[in-house]
């Protein structure tokens, strides 16, 4: 008898069995044999590490390079979990945005590795020494890679310089997901970025309130690729959070020139207006942002509630043209 | 004295405090943040690739194959939370890249009506 149970069972079993992927190492151990030249950051510190603190020793390292004076033991009351032995990713990058510096996960290959390490940034690396069901989780600093010896370089454990073959240091990469990140200072783009991840890189740091770094951040990326809207709205709104009204104003009207309906940029646009006391202009702008939203219901909800405030602040003052 | 008058500043700058969070906060409510901007963005994609993937033919077939109106689907695609919107494109992407085979279109079938069941959206399975 096929009940509901049994049902849903196979079709789980089906599940797992098309989502196991074949392994790509050896096409990243072929793509290593077009890196001819060697690269060692030797100025990368390295702090010899405590047990099962690998998180903090990893992390001290890749803030000090990018310009931060923390050393591990500071870093450890703020990421290290005793209960977990171990810190998690999610708590490495939101210590890394505490020291103004936004985290930015590199593409999970070893030619976007290898290009930071070229660019002069050494990457914090988690890697599964164990088995993918039983892992044993370490946290590294990828420093460097010989290409004749094909050995890479870490800053690991007790060891300064830990000499790793390629493709056993691939495996230990692949099963921690390639998770890599570059520490960078606000302003500064990785080696080779994906406009959308370094934007939303950047938003992660202004959503803790760091609105300067975002801003920074922002102004990279809109030079960088200028037709990015997510980067001028979040440009506009990081001014906005500081008080400059004029800068969030032109970041936002930029935004309008390349996208004219976008309805979250015309919904805060017209809120910097009326901060200016420009009440007609804003009630004009705010009816265009309507109007833009109409066949976006989430964003509809929201510019209507805008619409209700605007209403019931409307103060009779005129405009004084700023 | 001098406690007195502590105490007395103390509560005068409280009262200022709370007089003016509430105008703060209003001050730059109309303002959509980039996170909320972010997410916006995200569910529409998610909501467009899933569909996308159901309006494959041999898809639409097969759901209709196993008594379930496509459009029906497509709805309650609509009106899941983000949480699931991401529940089920995780297992979408798990499948074969490309390609509208048999295994593909059963795993799509499969991951719909699971996905859609567990959330008690259809009832599809209680009918066996």
């Amino acid at each position: 008898m096929l009940n509901k149970v049994h049902l849903r069972w196979i079709l789980a079993g089906l599940l797992v069995y098309l989502s196991g992927c074949a392994s790509n190492i050896r096409t990243m151990v072929d793509e290593l044999d077009q890196e001819m030249t060697a690269v060692e950051l030797t100025e990368t510190p390295f702090y010899s590490q405590v047990t099962d603190q690998c998180g903090p020793s990893a992390l001290a390292a890749t803030l000090n390079v990018s310009g931060v004076n923390v050393e591990p033991e500071t870093l450890k009351s703020q990421i290290y979990i005793p209960g977990r032995e171990g810190s998690l990713q999610i708590e490495l990058l939101a210590a890394t945005r505490a020291y103004q510096r936004i985290p930015y996960r590199i593409d999970p290959d070893v030619t976007a590795l290898l290009a930071e390490l070229r660019g002069g940034r050494p990457v914090l690396v988690l890697q599964n020494l164990g088995r993918k069901f039983a892992p044993i989780w370490h946290y590294a600093v990828v420093v460097g890679y010989l290409p004749d010896r094909k050995q890479f370089i870490l800053r690991s454990g007790d060891q300064q310089r830990h000499l790793v073959k390629a493709p056993q240091f691939i495996r230990t990469w692949q099963k921690a997901e390639y998770w890599g990140v570059v520490t960078l200072p606000p302003g500064e783009l990785p080696a080779s970025p994906d406009a959308d991840k370094y934007v939303r890189s950047v938003a992660a740091i202004e959503s803790v309130g760091d609105t300067i770094s975002a801003a920074a951040g922002y102004e990279a990326a809109t030079s960088r690729w200028p037709r990015n809207s997510l980067a001028w709205l979040g440009l506009g709104n990081s001014y906005y959070a500081q008080g400059d009204l004029d800068s969030a104003e032109r970041s936002y009207s930029q935004l309008l020139t390349i996208e004219p309906n976008h309805a979250v940029a015309l919904n805060n646009l017209s809120q910097v207006q009326a901060d200016q006391g420009c009440f007609e202009e804003a009630a004009a702008t705010l009816d265009t942002a309507l109007v833009a939203a109409e066949s976006h219901p989430a964003t509809y909800v929201l510019i209507q509630k805008s619409r209700q405030e605007f209403d019931r602040q409307r103060s009779p003052a005129e405009c004084d043209g700023s | 004295m001098f406690t007195y008058l502590s105490k007395r500043i103390c509560v005068v700058a409280i009262s200022i405090c709370l007089v003016s969070l509430p105008l703060m906060q209003s001050a730059n409510a109309a303002v959509i943040s980039t996170e909320t901007a972010i997410e916006i963005t995200d569910r529409q994609d998610r909501i467009d690739h899933i569909n996308l993937m159901l309006s494959a033919d041999s898809v639409q077939d097969t759901l209709v194959r196993f008594g379930v109106d496509p459009a029906h689907a497509s709805a309650r695609v609509d009106a899941l939370t983000d949480t699931e919107l991401l529940t089920m494109e995780e297992q979408l992407e798990q499948l074969p890249a490309g390609g509208t085979g048999v295994v593909e279109v059963v795993g799509i079938v499969a991951i719909v009506l699971i996905v859609l069941e567990l959330l008690n959206v259809t009832n599809f399975f209680s009918e066996f």
